[in-house]
């Protein structure tokens, strides 16, 4: 992934105002910061479908699925677990390790944008104050 | 030429017993030319050690100079920027999860 990319982000996920009229669900909140999570790291492949968000305070997860070439559906989760001593890869049938360096750093562009383009974009609110945006 | 046989010069390249190359006989059985090929091949092999010698001793150099110019962290303090990277992801995620609340809460 490019970090330009990374850094910019995508615009292609709006969500309007009427979108909170009704009575809405923690899970529905958090399925929305997933859309846009998952435009964070720029275009999507066709027939991909990726999700990234934050599901608890010391969890984020990344999930993508797509059709391989015989038209099967496959998909790969990856959490990544805040512990005291850094940040732990968990991923289905590898090995877990202490993400360093660049994908490190990607990943924590990755939580601030994510974090930036929430709050503004679903929460109404300024990222950098946390006060409501003026309507 | 190094007059002690158990010097690194004289091993044999490749021989794991480390045994001293065998000194020169200039004795009769030796023809001059054989002699002096085998003379070169030892220089030759010193020569060798020197380089090694002082491609180690550049390269320990050259570490240290990357010290210098590019400190390496400690592991505690790389362990302290982990742990201020575990304190930021949280304190973010804690906010994220405030801004939830509230909306939930219709007090967005």
């Amino acid at each position: 992934m490019g970090l330009l990319k990374l850094l910019t982000g995508s615009d292609s996920v709006k969500f309007p105002r009427f979108m909170f009229t009704g009575k809405i669900t923690r899970r529905e909140l958090i399925q929305r910061e997933s859309e846009i999570g998952g435009h964070l790291f720029g275009q999507i492949p066709i027939g991909h479908h990726r999700q990234f968000f934050n599901l608890d305070r010391t969890t984020w997860v990344w999930y993508e699925e797509w059709r391989d070439e015989d038209g099967e559906m496959q998909n790969t989760t990856t959490r990544y677990e805040i512990h005291k001593n850094g940040v732990l890869k968990v991923q289905e049938g590898t090995p877990y390790y202490y993400i360093e360096g660049q994908e490190l750093d990607n990943f924590v562009t990755a939580t601030r944008t994510y974090y930036d383009r929430v709050t503004h974009d679903i929460y109404r609110r300024d990222p950098s104050t946390g006060q409501p945006l003026a309507v | 030429m190094p007059s002690n046989p158990t010097n690194t010069a004289f091993m044999i390249p490749g021989n794991t017993d480390k045994q001293p190359r065998q000194n020169f006989n200039f004795g009769s059985n030796l023809t001059h030319e054989y002699a002096n090929l085998q003379f070169k091949e030892v220089i030759n092999n010193n020569f060798s050690t020197q380089d090694e010698s002082r491609s180690i001793q550049i390269s320990t150099q050259r570490n240290n100079l990357e010290a210098i110019f590019n400190p390496k962290p400690s592991a505690e303090q790389i362990a302290k920027m982990m742990e201020q990277i575990s304190i930021y992801l949280t304190q973010e995620a804690d906010l994220i999860e405030s801004y939830r609340i509230k909306q939930l809460n219709g007090d967005a």
